[in-house]
């Protein structure tokens, strides 16, 4: 993982294991296009079955971590996603607040790991939700999401772009 | 389904799904390139250059598909690529073709060998059988 100057509270929070980076299950093979997943010590406990026991650990949250590492195809979405689209990332709340979604679909009811982009492709996951909860409290969840970045890297802004490959790179099928 | 992660069937069935993803993945780059460089390169030529329907084709790249090998080769050829196959062993780092053993080191040994002896390791019943290997042994065993 590569660290700018704009890296220092970043670099700090995982110094201080407030945020960890969360490893795919193989060691990762040279990729053209490395994404880093980071994740709250809560969100790693949960993946590993430590939280959520019966549901986690899933093949299919480690598969999509693997998938997101490698920079391999994802589907993903700046808009609300239709009732028959499945992306693997997306935006929430019309992106007025840089919020995104990782979409962990299986295990059900499928779960949502919610946070900001540090960088491109340096995604900090801050908040688990399971789907069920989640409808009805996409607000609520954001506002969340916001407060624990302001908590972790004070005046830090998250990444903000145009477009999707100015967050995230890799193989990628936006949805129109 | 929840397991351990260190479950061998867990490591399998994450093997089995980075498998299935990467050849997505590999034909969503090649079709992603070619309608940036080729003009009116659409899913829907390539559809038509498989024979199917531009929904199926779209079909392949959503979820988690478990791809045909006869799938595999005919996106290969209707994208007019050659697919090739290495794998690695995890351990040792060794390359492996359909044509054999890619390895420099292993290929410098056998240029080398008729002017120095090494051995090979065979494993057989538990134990390491080594045999001088010699440009002699090896026309004996020919022979």
């Amino acid at each position: 993982m590569t660290f700018n100057t704009t890296s220092i509270p970043l670099i700090r929070a995982i110094k201080e294991k407030r945020i960890l980076i969360r490893n795919p299950l193989r060691p990762r093979q040279p990729v053209v296009e490395e994404r880093h997943l980071l994740v709250t010590p809560e969100i790693d406990a949960m993946l590993d079955g430590y939280l959520h026991k019966g549901f986690f650990p899933a093949v299919a949250a480690e598969t999509l971590i693997g998938v997101f590492t490698a920079g391999q195809l994802l589907v993903a979405t700046r808009r609300m996603p239709g009732k028959k689209e499945a992306p693997d990332l997306e935006q929430v709340v019309n992106g007025q607040n840089e919020v995104w979604a990782l979409c962990v679909r299986r295990p059900r009811p499928g779960w949502r790991l919610l946070g900001r982009w540090y960088d491109r492709n340096q995604f900090v996951a801050l908040r688990a939700w399971d789907k069920h909860h989640l409808a009805g409290h996409y607000e609520g969840a954001v506002r969340e999401v916001i407060a624990d970045w302001a908590s972790e890297f004070g005046a830090q802004s998250p990444r903000q772009g145009n477009e999707l490959r100015d967050y995230v790179g890799g193989v990628l099928n936006e949805l129109e | 389904m929840s397991w351990n992660k260190s479950d061998p069937k867990f490591v399998l069935a994450y093997d089995r799904g980075l498998l299935r993803s990467a050849f997505k993945s590999l034909f969503w780059a090649i079709i992603t390139e070619r309608k940036k460089r080729i003009g009116g390169f659409t899913l829907n030529q390539l559809a038509r250059d498989l024979s199917t329907s531009k929904h199926e084709v779209s079909r392949w790249f959503k979820g988690d598909p478990n791809w045909t090998i006869n799938t595999i080769a005919n996106l290969a050829n209707a994208l007019n690529v050659e697919i090739r196959i290495t794998a690695v062993d995890r351990f040792t780092g060794m390359v492996f073709t359909p044509a054999g053993i890619q390895n420099p080191a292993y290929e410098k040994k056998i240029s080398t060998e008729t002017f120095m002896p090494s051995f090979t390791f065979r494993a057989t019943a538990g134990k390491f059988n080594s045999e001088p290997q010699t440009s002699a042994s090896l026309e004996r065993k020919a022979a």
